[in-house]
């Protein structure tokens, strides 16, 4: 266990740079336009030369490159700094969003995992034939699906041709609130009118943005599996005389290993995924908040949404590293 | 049961290709068809799996009509994107599928104004400029082939000499090289690419417009009128933006095949004799490390395109009146379920190029992959022997 | 008379491959008895792994058990073709009665569980033991038997955490938990360095006494057939060629492809003066000769060699050989 703690500390630790720099590249390139924010901020073409100086000097605009950033990143982290757009702390309002994202990739995800699994499995185990081929068209074409284009698709037989889903607002978070994230603290305090208008809003947005990904699962798990069973100690179990479905389970928690390090890669892509099915879906996600910031050029809450995307990223990462010494025993810690 | 391995059409146009491709390379190296004739037989090796593939002619097929129609497209466009019939006839205004009006157009030509009246079809209906969808989606072509190419040409090789250079040095180098690579690796590729192409087109536009010979270049290259000059900024910014999330990538890839590459013989051998470093990297190694990075080169040309349309749909990419597929879709979603038909068709293209490129890509690999190949290998030797047989009798 | 346990014949295995029809092994026919040590030797690839396997019914896709009969002698006299069975009857035979080893030890253990666990899962899913907590317990006991040393704690450890001559140790723990009355073993001492064979051989002679197992010996190597086994069957291309004791084989070799094997590797029972080669290699098994399958490459071959396959003769009691020589 103790060596658990300190394999998770160096870990940590080495997170730190990665944070540092996907922020400062993110600062770095907002410090190269030519644009000038202050004015922008400050009401536009009209604004007087006070307000301008004023702005300038609550955001640090005048200082070397350096100290604005670090005036940025603290400012941030202790929610200090004020949103010039809508004058709101900048967390409070990407805290707000935060939590349409992260369901949102959260029911890809599991539309991912319950799709791209067994889809997988099953064309292992029908190897070469109608049901290994078309699980092979499926993931071809959902890689080559536009998320956009299929959630259109969708919209248009779910919303217009049979009414089943909604696709303005966003329902109210339940009454006790644990992790901040609806649908799980409906799940956890039993709230389940609330979990079922949440996943009534989501489930489609969810499929639209987990369908490119389970292909590729599906994909990737049928050729991990075929691996672990085409292996030795496969044959060596049917020797013991071990039942078919044990059999399986070897197999299956073998491939297993390579499989999660592909799905927390599959997680990223997701929350990359987001920007366009918020957009597509009306989801007042910070996805689709970073678009409209990026189109106001409203910095702070820019370089606040990337190191949110970059700590879940992270994190992700770790949650692969721990589950992947869960699972097997050669790695260590 | 023989019959399927005699030589098809498809595998004697193979022979002609490769043929005609080891004629080309001997223009410029002498001897070099000579010389390579096994290479050559085994590039017609592969041409004849890929030929027994349904799967892989289908996305071969795909791909040569893109490549077709981002050649021709502009050229066989009915109607100039620039061309705004509901200025004459407001009823084009989205005007249906399968619809034809009639316009009254007034035009200033050498300084004149022309009187004529024209006929438009709408095969596949209009956009809200009453122009006619098949032009625009043959324009758009032209625009998704050029990005298509041009982040692929300039982001691959750079994650090619990158990750060789990283592989081959090692050392502080490549501690270096990879811990950029990694950075930009640890982040949504999409983000990245959104906040670049939000803040880098008006220095771009400054950059473009005074540079007169590179604006026409710009201007010719994607079929537009000097009157969208510009406009030139947001798209270079979007190629730019996915070059810059393209390359790290490849740099992880190639730097881990050269590492098991440096630790075969002939690269011992060819240091021993003195060879350069480069000459090693760019003569011995990449040669042997190519196949593999062409295959995701296939696919990532279908992913290349996907998120070119993803930054023009989220209003990041080619401005109206340019004519972008993701962008047709985005100005159609306003009108979108009523007027249904810019978003499914020019969505429809996105994914018909995209699968295309997918399909061609899925093949190759098994055709490269050593535990697939065998079996393919056997049949088409088979389909040889048969020729040669055929011959001798 | 001695009493037979395994009573294999024409047992003829086929691989369905892109390249053709592999024949790996065609009419193969020879008796196991009660209690002894019966070695099929032969080159990679002349089908002894494939026999061994098809005992079993362990012949995986593209492979197919064409034809042929192998019938075991239960310990209650009655007798069973294991061909016929079913697929959950012949799994409850293997690992229980009929128990493998395999090659390589460092392949054959499933890395993501304990060794204890594997030995117990082989016992509980056989029901020889009630529950898993029975199933570790005896799992001390069998790592004890095949003298691992520590073995309570070593049952709670990884493969990997093992050497190759521990990995080896555990499997044949998992092959004779069950105390199997047949014992497969496919060439168990070849993946492991040299000093480690002489004690894995060891090892399953003391086993084989102490269980009364009968042992099935797959190997290439003519010092461990001369130093475990009671009776040798040689195999060529798919074919038994000779069978016969120990001594016949290795005194009185009757194939002229069992004469050039002894000359080819040093003989542990005769002295030899010089090492020689078989001329020529092992033939294609997709379009193998035809007649004896060894004609092409045989010293003494005649006429009659390509054109009829010989059959197996007795030439003193219990030394069959498949030669138109004789």
């Amino acid at each position: 266990m103790a060596n658990l703690k300190k394999f998770l500390v160096r870990r940590i630790l080495t997170f730190i740079p990665t944070i540092i720099g996907v922020t400062l590249i993110v600062f770095l390139i907002a410090y190269v336009i030519p644009a000038d924010p202050a004015r922008a901020w400050a009401g536009g073409e009209k604004a007087s030369p006070d307000a301008i100086e004023r702005v300038r000097k609550e955001y640090h605009m005048d200082d070397p490159w350096y100290e604005q950033y670090w005036f940025l990143v603290t400012g941030l982290m202790q929610n200090k700094i004020v949103d010039p757009r809508t004058s709101n702390y900048v967390f409070d309002d990407v805290g707000k969003r935060f939590p349409v994202t992260f369901e949102l990739a959260l029911i890809a995800f599991v539309f991912i995992i319950i799709i791209g699994i067994p889809l997988g499995v099953l064309a292992a185990l029908k190897r070469n034939s109608w049901i290994d081929t078309v699980v092979r068209i499926f993931a071809l074409t959902g890689v080559s699906t536009p998320v956009f284009w299929l959630g259109y698709m969708l919209i248009f037989i779910f919303f217009v041709k049979w009414r089943v889903i909604t696709l303005a607002g966003f329902p109210a978070p339940p009454a006790r609130e644990i992790l901040h994230v609806p649908i799980i603290d409906s799940l956890i305090t039993g709230d389940f009118q609330t979990f079922l208008q949440h996943l009534k809003r989501l489930w489609l947005p969810g499929f639209t943005l987990g369908f490119m990904s389970a292909g590729v699962i599906a994909r990737f798990v049928r050729n991990s599996f075929l691996e672990a069973l085409s292996s030795d100690y496969v044959a060596f179990l049917k020797a013991k005389g071990v039942p078919k479905l044990k059999i399986y389970r070897h197999a299956l928690k073998n491939a297993l290993v390579p499989i999660v390090t592909v799905l927390g890669l599959q997680f990223g892509g997701l929350l990359g995924g987001t920007p366009i099915t918020e957009t597509v879906f009306g989801l007042p996600g910070m996805g689709s908040y970073a678009i409209i910031s990026i189109q106001n050029l409203d910095f702070p809450v820019i370089v606040a949404v990337t190191f949110i995307y970059a700590i879940i990223f992270v994190t992700t990462n770790l949650v692969v590293d721990i589950l992947y010494a869960v699972i097997d025993p050669r790695v260590r810690y | 049961m023989q019959e399927e391995y005699k030589k098809g059409i498809l595998d004697r146009l193979a022979d002609k290709f490769v043929d005609a491709l080891g004629s080309f390379i001997s223009l410029f190296k002498k001897d070099w068809k000579r010389r390579n004739r096994s290479k050559m037989e085994e590039w017609k090796l592969m041409l004849y799996a890929l030929n027994r593939s349904p799967p892989g002619l289908i996305g071969l097929a795909l791909v040569l009509v893109f490549v077709f129609l981002g050649i021709f497209g502009p050229m066989l466009s009915p109607w100039n994107y620039r061309f705004f019939p509901s200025l004459y006839n407001p009823d084009t205004y989205l005007a249906p599928p399968g619809s034809e009006f009639t316009l009254n157009v007034t035009e200033l030509r050498n300084g004149q104004f022309v009187n004529y009246v024209t006929t438009i079809k709408f095969p596949l209906g209009a956009d809200h400029y009453g122009r006619d969808l098949v032009s625009l989606i043959l324009y758009g072509a032209r625009v998704s082939f050029v990005i298509s190419i041009v982040v692929i040409v300039l982001g691959v090789p750079l994650g090619i000499i990158l990750g060789l250079i990283a592989g081959y040095y090692g050392g502080k180098i490549d501690e270096l090289i990879m811990r950029i690579t990694d950075m930009f690796l640890a982040f949504p590729a999409l983000i990245l690419a959104i906040a670049f192409s939000a803040v880098l087109p008006s220095r771009l536009q400054e950059f473009i417009s005074s540079h007169e010979i590179l604006k026409q270049l710009t201007l010719w290259l994607f079929a537009l009128k000097p009157q969208d000059a510009g406009n030139l900024g947001k798209l270079l910014a979007v190629i730019f933006a996915m070059i810059i999330v393209w390359w790290p990538a490849y740099a992880r890839i190639t730097r881990g095949s050269t590492l098991t590459e440096k630790e075969n013989l002939y690269v011992e051998a060819a240091r021993a004799i003195g060879l350069s470093s480069w000459s090693i990297m760019f003569k011995h190694i990449l040669p042997n490390i190519i196949g593999p990075i062409l295959v995701y080169v296939t696919l990532d040309f279908g992913g290349v395109i996907l998120m070119e349309a993803g930054l023009s749909f989220l209003g990041l990419g080619a401005t109206p009146p340019i004519a972008d597929w993701g962008r047709i879709v985005y100005d159609g979603s306003q009108y979108f379920p009523e007027k249904w038909w810019l978003v499914t068709f020019s969505g429809f293209m996105i994914m018909l190029v995209a699968l295309g490129w997918n399909l061609l890509g899925d093949t190759l690999r098994d055709i490269l992959d050593p535990k697939t190949r065998r079996s393919i290998e056997f049949k088409v030797k088979k389909a040889k022997q048969m020729e040669e047989g055929e011959e001798n009798a | 008379m001695p009493e037979p346990i395994l009573e294999v014949r024409d047992l003829t295995v086929h691989f369905y491959t892109y390249a053709g029809i592999v024949k790996a092994i065609e009419k193969v026919s020879f008796d196991v008895y009660k209690g002894e040590t019966f070695a099929l030797v032969g080159e990679t690839g002349c089908g002894k792994s494939v026999t061994s396997r098809a005992l079993t019914q362990l012949i995986e896709s593209p492979g197919r058990i064409v034809g042929g009969k192998v019938i075991y002698h239960r310990d209650d006299g009655s007798t069973v073709d294991l061909l016929r069975l079913k697929e959950e009857e012949i799994r409850e035979i293997r690992g229980k009665e009929i128990a493998y080893i395999f090659q390589d030890p460092h392949a054959s253990l499933d890395p993501l569980y304990t060794v204890g666990y594997q030995i117990a899962e082989a016992m509980v899913v056989h029901g020889t033991v009630k529950d898993w907590k029975e199933g570790f317990k005896r799992a001390v006991d069998i790592l004890r038997r095949v003298l691992i040393p520590d073995p309570e704690s070593r049952v709670k450890n990884y493969p990997h955490e093992l050497s190759g001559g521990m990995k080896q140790r555990v499997v044949i723990g998992i092959g004779v938990s069950n105390n199997p009355r047949i014992l497969i073993a496919d060439e168990p001492t070849t993946a492991l360095d040299v000093t480690v064979q002489a004690q894995i051989l060891d090892l399953m002679n003391k086993l084989k006494e102490e269980y009364k197992t009968t042992v099935i010996l797959i190997t290439h190597n003519m010092g461990v057939v001369a130093e475990m086994a009671d009776r040798v069957a040689v195999m060529y291309a798919g074919k038994i060629v000779e069978i016969g004791s120990v001594d016949q084989i290795f005194k009185n070799p009757l194939h002229p492809y069992t004469q050039g094997l002894l000359k080819a590797v040093p003989n542990p029972l005769a002295r030899i003066e010089k090492l020689e080669t078989i001329p020529g290699t092992v033939p294609n098994l997709i379009t193998p000769p035809s007649g004896c399958r060894f004609h092409p490459r045989c010293p003494r071959v005649m006429g009659i060699c390509k054109e009829e396959v010989p059959k197996l003769k007795e030439m003193e009691p219990g030394h069959f050989v498949a030669c138109h020589l004789y």
